[in-house]
């Protein structure tokens, strides 16, 4: 991990760039979403530690098309490398019904997350499943309530921003994705990123 | 030349930690918890200890475990995971070892517990 887990400004990897989507109270709500990558990646320029920080998902934030839960508290839990809060608000800014759950991504120095297995390097994130009710609540594709079709276009969401490497969840109806266990509640998104070699 | 010293080391570490009757420290934590502890629906109730293991303790029940790692349907390219019943123990691709379980607190049964 080494010093990749340092936590930033959020628009300090992207300056000029993320404020473009950035959830803004006084702003309308027209936003032009970032490129999948820095520009210095789409350049092929060697991408420096800054770059790879991590930064904290900007919580909760007004019209901004999603909403945090999950623990620890005060989005502690939900720090990540630059492309994917980007892709966060990138999806999320192209949203026009309700807004979606985003839950953990990383601890702000990196590292072990419990329970989690992964989500030690801020390129993974939970993502709630929709709900019919529009509430802002635990869903499960198992249980009533659920919105298969809602939560099928938000997947397609994030495949189209063409930064996903990987989404697993259990519903067998939904496309896209691949089934692992304990992903019922949640689907996980495994962000591509030039600052993960894998 | 260096790797090879500091895995003789760890290695002696580990073999250091087991005392002559099979004991050694645990590390790790627990968590009294309940059912969809990753997303829990307002007022479930917590009715199970959550334990996450790790280093050598984790390791010693990785490697003591009889079962063929799973290397495919895993978390993320390069982990191995032995699961047997709610038991699941993990190597990840840092290395690193990680058993999970949980207990429940009303009969003592065992349950799954942990994510990715």
């Amino acid at each position: 991990m080494g010093d990749m887990g340092r936590p930033q400004d959020f628009r300090a990897p992207y300056p000029g760039l993320l404020e473009k989507w950035m959830p803004d109270p006084d702003a309308v709500p027209a936003v032009t979403p970032p490129s999948s990558v820095s520009p210095e990646a789409a350049a092929g320029i060697p991408l420096t530690n800054d770059q790879c920080g991590f930064v904290q998902l900007p919580q909760n934030p007004s019209g901004g098309g999603y909403y945090t839960y999950g623990t620890p508290a005060h989005g502690a839990g939900q720090y990540g490398l630059p492309d994917t809060i980007g892709l966060i608000g990138r999806v999320a800014a192209q949203r026009t019904t309700q807004p979606f759950g985003v839950g953990n991504i990383s601890l702000a120095q990196g590292g072990r997350f419990k329970p989690h297995k992964t989500h030690r390097d801020g390129a993974g994130v939970d993502i709630r499943p929709m709900r019919s009710d529009g509430a802002q609540a635990p869903s499960d594709w198992r249980t009533p309530g659920y919105d298969r079709a809602a939560t099928q276009r938000l997947i397609d969401a994030f495949r189209a921003t063409g930064m996903v490497r990987d989404i697993w969840f259990n519903d067998p109806a939904v496309k896209g994705v691949r089934p692992l266990k304990g992903h019922d509640n949640h689907f996980h998104v495994d962000v591509r990123s030039p600052c993960i070699k894998r | 030349m260096h790797k090879a010293m500091t895995f003789l080391a760890l290695m002696s570490c580990s073999t250091m930690a087991i005392a002559q009757d099979g004991y050694s420290k645990l590390a790790g934590d627990m968590t009294i918890t309940s059912k969809d502890y990753s997303d829990p629906p307002a007022g479930q109730t917590k009715d199970r200890v959550g334990f996450v293991l790790v280093g050598s303790s984790a390791k010693r029940m990785y490697d003591a475990m009889r079962v063929k790692p799973e290397t495919k349907k895993v978390c993320e390219e390069g982990m191995r995971t032995k699961t047997a019943g709610p038991l699941d123990c993990t190597r990840s691709r840092d290395g690193s070892y990680t058993c999970m379980f949980a207990i429940m607190l009303t009969n003592g049964q065992s349950k799954p517990f942990g994510m990715c």
